[in-house]
């Protein structure tokens, strides 16, 4: 019961949440913009290599979804307050879904330009492991009768699993690999190219702000159903 | 298939889905609100009772 009260009751989608919903949507359609229509041609990959500029904003945004998982647990622990899970929680999904679509359009670019759909090299192994220690964290809430234990386990699983989050950044650097290294840190991209990415980056962001507000007031809802269970059985 | 062809393959996956993501939200949303109301209900029921 104090824990329906850490956090808080659940909102319908207001102003804020469709002010962000909306300029996310705006921005992703001025991306699309850039990308077809503003920005060359890359010399060496020709056309597949469009599908960077939507490759890359959907593993920064995983990233950073997993920071966020990475900073509600550790405030979970911390705190013990149901509301920092919640938001953790959340976020995984989120940063689920980002790297699944990783995952898939990251081969669909290497077939045309490797000539193969996959390879076990660092930073493709390294983004699987990745994606799976997140499925763990969602699925190992469903092994534990208790809530308040799941929340425990899941959370020190995404403190450590967080780890991978820098190894799969560096394995380009760390090892030899296939996958091209971080032109954007070198400075290596022109200006043309760097700008659709950056207005990608930020719709992707907006939109990741609008589902993971939306996601965190679902799972308050799902909280006072449970509350309201209780007090219907009492 | 053609590198057009790939390209358009990715992207539509990419919004395909997000979209299917988004509806999920938003069905969840409304199968969850229709609970709170019907359970709401209920506990009005008991305290009139």
């Amino acid at each position: 019961m104090a824990q329906m009260e850490d956090i808080g009751m659940a909102r319908r989608g207001g102003f804020w949440d469709y002010l962000v919903l909306g300029a996310s949507f705006i921005l992703m359609i001025a991306a699309l913009g850039l990308v077809f229509l503003y920005v060359p041609t890359e010399e060496t990959m020709g056309v597949v290599q469009r599908i960077f500029y939507f490759h890359v904003p959907l593993a920064w945004i995983g990233f950073l979804a997993f920071f966020v998982v990475f900073l509600g647990s550790v405030a979970y622990l911390w705190k013990r307050n149901i509301a920092w899970d919640n938001i953790a929680r959340s976020s995984a999904e989120v940063g689920i879904v980002c790297i699944t679509l990783v995952l898939i359009t990251g081969p669909i670019w290497a077939k045309p330009v490797w000539g193969a759909w996959w390879t076990w090299d660092a930073r493709l192994t390294a983004s699987v492991v990745l994606w799976l220690t997140y499925i763990a964290y969602i699925l190992v809430r469903s092994l534990t009768l208790e809530e308040s234990r799941g929340a425990r386990f899941a959370s020190v699983l995404g403190i450590v699993g967080f780890i991978n989050v820098p190894i799969v950044f560096l394995a380009v650097h760390l090892w030899r690999t296939q996958h091209p290294t971080t032109l954007v840190l070198k400075g290596d991209l022109p200006p043309t190219m760097l700008s659709a990415l950056l207005v990608s980056i930020a719709a992707f962001t907006l939109l990741y702000v609008a589902l993971l507000m939306r996601s965190v007031s679902l799972r308050k809802l799902e909280f006072e159903i449970k509350r309201l269970k209780e007090l219907v059985s009492d | 298939m053609d590198d057009l062809g790939y390209v358009f393959a990715a992207y539509s996956i990419i919004w395909a889905i997000m979209f299917l993501f988004v509806l999920s939200l938003y069905w969840k949303e409304r199968r969850l609100r229709r609970d709170v109301d019907r359970l709401r209900a209920l506990l009005d029921e008991d305290k009139r009772d």
